[in-house]
């Protein structure tokens, strides 16, 4: 049966996060690591991409599903589809690299399946693993 | 997330970290990793006790790593756990700092 939990997107609320994935029933070491590190990594850009200026903060719901394992996750935040953000250019050096686009990298190498949708004035994504 | 310190004998700095390095985590030893960085040549981040790891922490050890670069200086990664070699390796973060599984050779990596 999916589980959900509802938090507002702030960094000091992601503890209760990953704290809430690590007593789901029906997943291993691994699957509560990525899982943690994917919704993680999606929260992160909500907490500092999500909120429209002047707006209240956003709250966002995730739907954890184990047989198979998907995640689900839903907020009212700025419209913004995750699969467009641009690419992390392939082999920095020290000296050029930047600071972001990690997280959606590691979202991408993890998850095995995402998809999006904005319904009702929402952000809907979807990420699989196998 | 808790972080500590080592000089070895051969002048490599060993930056201990043990705990979560998600984004609370990696915001809580933030500025006493990037300063000891700066401050040092050649640098080992003991990896052993991190449990977990994500790009607010990865941020946190390539900043760091650049920081030193721009000196001259050097860092290696050693000893991750199995789990968090593989957000090491798909981030791309190996290809800017090496990574080693023994002391002998991240030690051989930060002197260069």
């Amino acid at each position: 049966m999916p589980q959900n939990t509802t938090l507002t997107a702030a960094f000091e609320e992601l503890p209760k996060l990953s704290a809430w994935v690590a007593v789901q029933a029906g997943l291993d070491e691994r699957q509560i690591f990525i899982v943690q590190l994917c919704l993680e990594e999606m929260a992160v850009n909500l907490v500092l991409h999500g909120r429209p200026v002047g707006g209240a903060p956003v709250r966002f719901t995730v739907t954890l599903e184990t047989k198979p394992l998907r995640v689900t996750l839903e907020d009212d935040g700025a419209a913004f589809d995750p699969r467009e953000a641009p690419p992390q250019p392939t082999s920095p050096t020290l000296k050029t690299v930047t600071a972001g686009g990690l997280g959606l990298k590691l979202v991408n190498n993890f998850a095995t399946h995402r998809s999006y949708q904005r319904v009702a004035g929402k952000n809907r994504s979807i990420l699989s693993f196998s | 997330m808790d972080i500590s310190f080592q000089q070895l004998a051969s002048g490599v700095t060993v930056i201990v970290l043990k705990g979560r390095m998600d984004v609370m985590g990696a915001m809580k030893i933030d500025v006493q990793f990037a300063a000891v960085s700066a401050a040092n040549r050649a640098v080992v981040v003991d990896l052993e006790g991190v449990e977990f790891l994500a790009s607010m922490g990865l941020r946190t050890l390539i900043m760091g790593a650049k920081s030193m670069h721009t000196k001259k200086g050097r860092m290696a990664l050693w000893r991750p756990q199995p789990i968090v070699e593989e957000v090491l390796v798909t981030s791309g973060t190996t290809t800017l700092i090496p990574l080693a599984h023994d002391m002998a050779a991240a030690e051989r990596l930060a002197l260069g």
